[in-house]
């Protein structure tokens, strides 16, 4: 093919001239025209033919891809006329272009009437084209196709009356079943083939007298044609085929020789599984062998007797609603209903394009169920995906993606607000407020990350309170999402994420918590002394390096904790603190009151020893002993 | 014959109305069909010299009689006429094609000029509203069935173009079709039997909202439970907008990918109704996803849950199969409202919910309203009322009589003491049911 004719240059010489025929009367007068009419030209000498489907032209199998939209529109044209194929196979005139886009112009009806475009082509004296349309069986309208073979039209007029006609194919074999079968097959064919191509009515008048002249033939030559039709695959034996009832193949099945009766029932299977599942009664009386000798004996009595059972009295019709009515499904049921539904899609969409539509459809519904402050629905929603999921596993990357657009800050500030209404009080189970926080918690690390972006940002001080709390209760089951953020520039946000982290009571001996002791913020270090609490081994080291600590407050937490532990290990780090000179007196009198609250012997002892000293010197060392003293009283039962 | 002519006429009129917009006077395209709307239109005259089209209300009428099923059919031209102001068109012999030209250009609102030779009349009024009084029940149900239809080619335009929607629309017409069918059971069944090739998705959708309707009202349903149901009903095939359309016009049996696709309209419909549906409408989605689900939870697509389909979807597809099989497709012929009814009660435990086939079957009756019998006679007849204990109770009319004459005016008759040799399909016997009853209701 020549470089000016490749099958892109093709088309767009196509869609150029079919945009210009449709805008201007006279198209030839047309440049535009008259230099895609050249091009086609030149490509004629390359035999160029093109193929056609819903997608477009290609060539040798390959698309053609064109950017034209005249050529799309071209193309779409020539598929609502079910070309499947354009070939340019001699140099074409403008007249022949034009002829070509006159029939396209037509309406589909119109030109199957008349044969097709092919055919009015060639009526038209245009050999330049070839025009290849898919044929349907069936269409709408009632038009007869001028100048139809002779052969046709005399089956098409025998259509009129079955009988008559099946009478005489009998008679022109001689009546020998055998002989009909061949006749009646052949003929069958001989007449389709006589058609003209596109002749749609014709095909379809074709095979409709047949299936009528069918039913006028003897037993043993119906079942011998039928036998024929079953044994081909040839798709207008199936087209024959696909015009009978499933009763009537049913009542042709127990006539049929075994192998007559799998293939039929390779036929029920085939066409069960299409076309609204019309064999299917087909397929259900052969699965049971002893009913195909009275097939329809069997369906009739079936059927009388089930009508009969209809026409019983007033009473019995309304027990039998009483039963309908007690299948009535429930109400309230129906958005659970719905839900299982949604899990349903989830689990039989396997293209990624569409599951991830259902995402976004998910996200819709679970923010607009919270934009509405209808927060259990908004749950419900949500757990539809998160809860036991359906979805295949290799689709986690796409609920990952959608459940972190639904924590966005718009629909957190939408549920903290909701949680907020709750005050002070404790929210009832089912509550609003509770489906709010049971929404959060279900949106689990992605929502406790916004959170505390909301928190961070927030200046009201009994909303930072709400947000802390909210976050205590997310973060009670899973706290790694909190001491993941501990590590944030901002001390105020560590110290509000180490807060959570105390109320919550778990994983408080986490190293980013251990780290957050260190931290350049006393308050910070402060609340990391709190979180860590006393418990855990390192505990009395921790409060022993805290003692030395910069911040008074932080210092007086840590005496006030390791009084509290009231091990041996504390008191003897409280001791050793009350005798270093480096401590400050006002430590050293916090001490005095931490080892007084402790229960440990060598606590006592110290306290008693400092309490009894008879020579001091100075104004500190006499107000310790004092306090020593006071303490001791303090412990003694009155 | 008259309304069959009406929709010849309107059908080129209509296409010429389009074009008139797209191409210029001289296209090829534009001169052909306006070429046979005009002799569509001399057509209405071979046996008048002048003939009027009136519109009232929703209703298209050919001199004084109702064109109901062109009523239905050309509602969106019919509205773009009311639009224009055109109540009325006479057409005298001979119809120019100058003025079908204008006439066509005037609906479509590329020009201001009404016809200008004169064998085209508007607005001439020669029938007033009382000559022509004639409110069956049907118009209601006529309307509303209409507008369900816009609803759909709505909602379908929508998602074609991955738009979103929301689904008042839907609840609104839902809610008039309830009313209308609670209110006339019989003529809201019968008024399923409209059919549609070009639009055979939503047609089939409006029948099957009916039958689930009048099914649910048959089973005492309450009425709130009603439109939820109904809604899912309209929409339960609202998937197939995303299968590809020469899948769904497929003549010829389809391959696995074909069917492939078709398989995923359940749930492509449940992800856009989920998508649409404000709290409380969810609903409509389970209908959408398993209105292919079988009795025994086989079917398609499968069901990853415990329950049974939800009974809401049961009874959809009860109605869904009965509206399928009595419609002629590309692939296959027509069934007749006997055989539909035989092939439910087949699959009455397996595939369906055999409590609800057995109602549904009490509720059509053995011969359905509108349903076409052959007589031993060779007669023909039309069942216009039917007796739930006895068959051959049936009111029905003769509309074809033993020499194969279609009758002008069909003769009341009864069935005591006749064998039904075949029921037949409407197709087959050359009557549109339901044109007929509403003529024959029109008559008294």
């Amino acid at each position: 093919m020549t470089a000016s004719a490749r099958p892109e240059a093709i088309v767009e010489a196509l869609g150029t001239a079919w945009t210009v025929f449709s805008l201007y009367p006279d198209p030839e007068s047309q440049p535009a025209f008259r230099r895609a009419v050249e091009l086609l030209q030149e490509a004629s000498g390359d035999g160029a033919h093109l193929d056609l489907d819903s997608s477009g032209f290609s060539f040798s199998g390959e698309p053609v891809v064109t950017d034209r939209e005249g050529a799309e529109r071209f193309a779409k044209r020539c598929y609502l006329h079910r070309v499947e194929g354009l070939a340019v196979v001699a140099a074409p005139s403008p007249r022949d272009v034009e002829r070509l886009f006159a029939g396209l112009a037509k309406d589909d009806a119109t030109t199957s009437a008349s044969g097709g475009i092919e055919a009015e082509l060639r009526r038209d004296g245009v050999v330049s084209f070839s025009v290849a349309q898919r044929s349907l069986l069936r269409v709408v309208g009632t038009e007869d196709a001028p100048d139809r073979d002779g052969k046709v039209q005399q089956v098409l007029d025998a259509g009129v009356d079955a009988a008559a006609f099946a009478e005489a194919l009998i008679e022109e074999s001689g009546g020998e079943p055998d002989a009909v079968v061949d006749l009646f097959y052949g003929r069958y064919h001989e007449t389709l083939d006589h058609l003209t191509e596109g002749d749609v009515f014709g095909r379809e008048g074709v095979v409709q007298t047949f299936v009528e002249a069918f039913f006028y033939l003897d037993e043993p030559a119906q079942l011998g044609a039928f036998r024929r039709f079953l044994d081909s695959d040839e798709v207008f034996d199936r087209a024959f085929l696909d015009q009978f009832a499933g009763h009537e193949l049913a009542k042709l099945a127990p006539r049929l020789d075994s192998q007559g009766l799998a293939l039929l029932l390779d036929y029920a299977r085939v066409a069960t599984d299409q076309a609204d599942g019309r064999p299917d009664e087909l397929l259900g009386i052969l699965k049971n062998p002893e009913a195909l000798h009275s097939v329809r004996e069997v369906a009739a009595a079936k059927v009388q007797e089930r009508l009969g059972e209809l026409t019983k009295a007033a009473e019995e019709s309304a027990k039998f609603l009483a039963i309908v009515q007690d299948k009535f499904p429930d109400p309230r049921r129906y958005f659970y209903d719905s839900l299982e539904v949604f899990r349903g899609l989830l689990a039989v969409e396997d293209r990624e394009d569409r599951f991830r539509r259902i995402m976004r459809v998910w996200v819709g519904k679970v923010s607009a169920s919270v934009r509405a402050s209808d927060f259990r629905r908004a749950e419900l929603w949500l757990r539809s995906v998160t809860a036991k999921p359906t979805y295949p596993p290799d689709r986690q990357s796409d609920v990952d993606y959608s459940l972190a657009q639904i924590a966005n800050p718009e629909i957190l500030n939408h549920i903290v607000a909701a949680a907020a209404e709750k005050g002070e009080r404790e929210a009832e189970k089912g509550s609003p407020e509770e489906s709010a926080l049971r929404l959060l918690q279900a949106l689990g690390p992605r929502a406790v990350n916004a959170l505390i972006d909301l928190l961070a940002e927030e200046e009201g001080r009994n909303r930072r309170r709400l947000l802390v709390g909210l976050l205590s209760r997310i973060a009670a089951e899973d706290p790694a999402a909190i001491v993941n953020r501990l590590s944030d520039d901002r001390w105020y946000v560590v110290r509000n994420l180490l807060t959570v982290l105390r109320e919550t009571s778990t994983a408080t001996a986490s190293q980013a918590v251990v780290t957050a002791t260190d931290h350049p913020d006393s308050r910070v270090r402060l609340e990391a002394l709190r979180v860590l609490g006393i418990s855990d081994s390192g505990a009395t080291k921790r409060l022993t390096k805290a003692f030395a600590d910069d911040d008074e407050k932080v210092r007086h937490a840590a005496i006030g904790m390791m009084g509290a532990a009231g091990t041996a290990d504390a008191s003897l780090a409280l001791v050793a603190a009350l005798d270093d000179r480096r401590t400050r007196h006002s430590d050293k009198l916090r001490i005095v009151l931490a080892l007084a609250s402790s229960e440990n012997s060598s606590a006592i002892d110290a306290l008693t020893s400092l309490a009894k000293k008879r020579f001091v010197l100075g104004g500190q060392t006499r107000s310790l002993r004092d306090a020593a003293q006071t303490a001791l009283r303090r412990r003694q039962p009155s | 014959m008259s309304d069959q002519h009406m929709r010849d006429f309107f059908n080129h009129l209509r296409s010429a109305s389009r074009q008139m917009a797209l191409y210029p006077e001289e296209h090829p395209a534009l001169v052909e069909v306006v070429n046979k709307a005009t002799d569509a239109a001399n057509g209405l005259l071979v046996d008048a010299s002048e003939k009027a089209i009136t519109i009232i209300g929703d209703s298209l009428y050919l001199e004084r009689t109702i064109l109901p099923h062109a009523s239905l059919e050309f509602n969106r031209l019919l509205r773009d006429m009311q639009a224009r102001g055109v109540d009325s068109i006479t057409l005298t012999s001979r119809v120019s094609r100058g003025d079908l030209h204008d006439l066509a250009a005037f609906l479509a609102a590329t020009s201001g000029d009404v016809p200008a030779e004169g064998t085209i009349r508007l607005n001439e009024r020669p029938y007033s509203r009382s000559d022509l009084e004639t409110d069956t029940g049907f118009t209601g149900l006529r309307r509303s069935y209409a507008r369900s239809l816009d609803v759909l080619r709505g909602v379908s335009l929508a998602l074609d173009s991955e738009e979103s929607f929301d689904l008042t629309g839907a609840t609104w017409v839902v809610e008039q079709l309830v009313e209308q069918t609670l209110s006339q059971p019989a003529a809201s069944v019968l008024l399923s039997t409209m059919k549609s090739h070009d639009e055979y998705t939503f047609y089939h959708s409006v029948n099957v909202c009916i039958l689930a309707i009048a099914l649910a009202r048959m089973v005492g349903l309450p009425e709130e439970e009603i439109k939820l149901l109904a809604v899912g009903a309209l929409l339960h095939d609202i998937g197939k907008v995303r299968v590809p359309i020469r899948t769904l016009q497929w003549p010829g049996r389809l391959d696995t990918e074909q069917w492939a696709e078709i398989k995923l309209h359940p749930q492509e419909g449940a992800a856009a109704i989920l998508a649409a549906a404000a709290p409380g409408q969810e609903i409509a989605a389970v209908v959408a996803f398993e209105h292919h689900a079988r009795f025994d939870r086989q079917g398609y697509p499968s069901m990853t849950y415990s329950r049974p389909a939800h009974f809401f979807s049961r009874l959809v597809s009860t109605a869904d199969t009965y509206d399928a099989l009595t419609t002629r497709r590309s692939y296959r012929r027509a069934e007749t409202p006997n055989r539909a009814l035989r092939v439910l009660l087949q699959g009455a435990g397996t595939l369906y919910d055999p409590d609800l086939v057995q109602t549904f079957i009490k509720m059509v009756g053995v011969y359905p309203v509108g349903s076409l019998l052959e007589l031993d006679t060779g007669g023909i007849v039309m069942v216009t009322g039917n007796h739930q204990d006895a068959a051959e109770l049936a009111d029905v009319v003769l509309v074809r009589a033993p020499d194969g004459i279609l009758l002008d005016e069909p003769e009341p008759t009864t069935l005591k003491d006749r064998i039904i040799v075949d029921q037949l399909t409407s197709d087959r016997a050359g009557v549109d049911p339901a044109s007929l009853i509403e003529r024959l209701e029109l008559d008294g």
